[in-house]
């Protein structure tokens, strides 16, 4: 009597396990499609880094105890915060921000929500609904909780360098000066 | 029975008390070693260790909180002395003041206390015979200055599996002229 129902157990615990494969199989092949692309109109890399966007974000937004940590999804690295790579023997490389850190400070930004800076830029216009631009303002202002409370004001020279960047014609003169206010 | 749902019930409350520590804290503090049997625990102990990180709220020294706290050194050597009777000056977002010396072993730490209405991000500089070196950035939210600005490798005070990318170097006043960094 034993052994029947053994064997209805083994049964059912295979089958069952059989779904759950299929399911888990379906699932990924279903979600990678290595053929896609990507349409998005994101703001230029090149502005990013020759016209001090990038230096902006690394004087006011990268510093240790804020965006440069290895933990922050808006990851910045600078040459006075969070380094790439280590520097000679394992030591803290004491070198100027470098091209590797710039592109990845780059994606960095363009990479917290592109969808809705490439929708953002398409519309032409409408550019204070994502993330990047809400989250350095204060609530009163139009901005979202942001840990690091309010950092930036819209009437900043910081806030228009970035408004600038991502219309498409980074003003370097509002980013220098936004790095240092 | 009854002593088994009293061992049950025993077991819950201890794991209920276990999740209430922080383990990242927790492991943090591990990483920082024990006290040096030469320094009595006080005031000038533990020089370039990230001090707020056990002088607050949940942490082991949490009857001394800290509002700011860190250590200037003399050079970048590392176990370089402390620098004594810096003046350490803040200016926070509300434009609130406080300056503090620095003690012997170089630590200075504003008792939270004192400035329980500190807000952040504050200015700081230092002032030493009478040349002023102001830091580049501002603190955003961070009390321990040792967190980003921790010992440099091969002190005594260095932090186990410390990794240099993310720390700018002890905070020195030597050769201001030629560049400190605070």
């Amino acid at each position: 009597m034993k052994e029947p129902r053994r064997l209805a157990t083994v049964i059912a615990l295979t089958t069952w396990l059989g779904a759950l494969a299929v399911v888990f199989c379906n699932a990924c092949v279903t979600s990678v499609d290595s053929g896609a692309t990507s349409p998005l109109a994101l703001p230029d890399k090149d502005q990013f880094i020759t016209q001090g966007v990038g230096v902006f974000m690394e004087k006011r937004c990268g510093a240790l105890d804020c965006h440069g940590q290895i933990g922050r999804p808006l990851r910045i690295y600078s040459s006075n915060g969070l380094r790439k790579n280590d520097g000679p023997n394992g030591a803290r490389d004491t070198s100027g921000t470098t091209a590797a850190e710039q592109t990845a400070n780059y994606f960095s930004v363009v990479g917290l929500e592109p969808e809705q800076i490439s929708v953002s830029r398409v519309s032409e216009g409408v550019y204070d609904d994502f993330l990047l631009l809400k989250k350095p303002l204060s609530l009163e202002g139009g901005g979202v909780r942001h840990k690091g409370g309010p950092v930036l004001r819209s009437t900043d020279s910081g806030f228009d360098c970035l408004i600038s960047w991502i219309s498409g014609a980074a003003n370097k003169a509002k980013c220098e000066d936004g790095a240092t206010q | 029975m009854d002593s088994t749902l009293f061992k049950l019930v025993a077991l819950g409350f201890a794991a209920v008390f276990v999740s209430c520590s922080d383990p990242v804290r927790d492991q943090a503090i591990e990483r920082l070693g024990g006290e040096d049997p030469r320094v009595a625990q006080g005031p000038e102990h533990r020089p370039g260790q990230p001090c707020v990180l056990c002088h607050s709220d949940g942490g082991p020294a949490s009857n001394h909180k800290f509002a700011v706290a860190g250590t200037i050194f003399e050079t970048s050597a590392p176990d370089a002395k402390g620098a004594e009777g810096v003046k350490v000056l803040f200016v926070d977002a509300a434009s609130a003041m406080r300056n503090y010396d620095t003690n012997a072993a170089g630590n200075f730490f504003i008792p939270e206390s004192e400035w329980a209405d500190l807000t952040f991000p504050f200015k700081v500089g230092l002032l030493k015979d009478g040349k002023q070196i102001p830091m580049m950035s501002t603190v955003n939210r961070e009390g321990s200055c040792n967190f980003c600005h921790r010992p440099n490798p091969g002190s005594t005070y260095a932090i186990r599996g410390d990794d240099p990318r993310s720390s700018i170097g002890q905070i020195f006043v030597a050769n201001a002229a030629a560049g400190a960094k605070p």
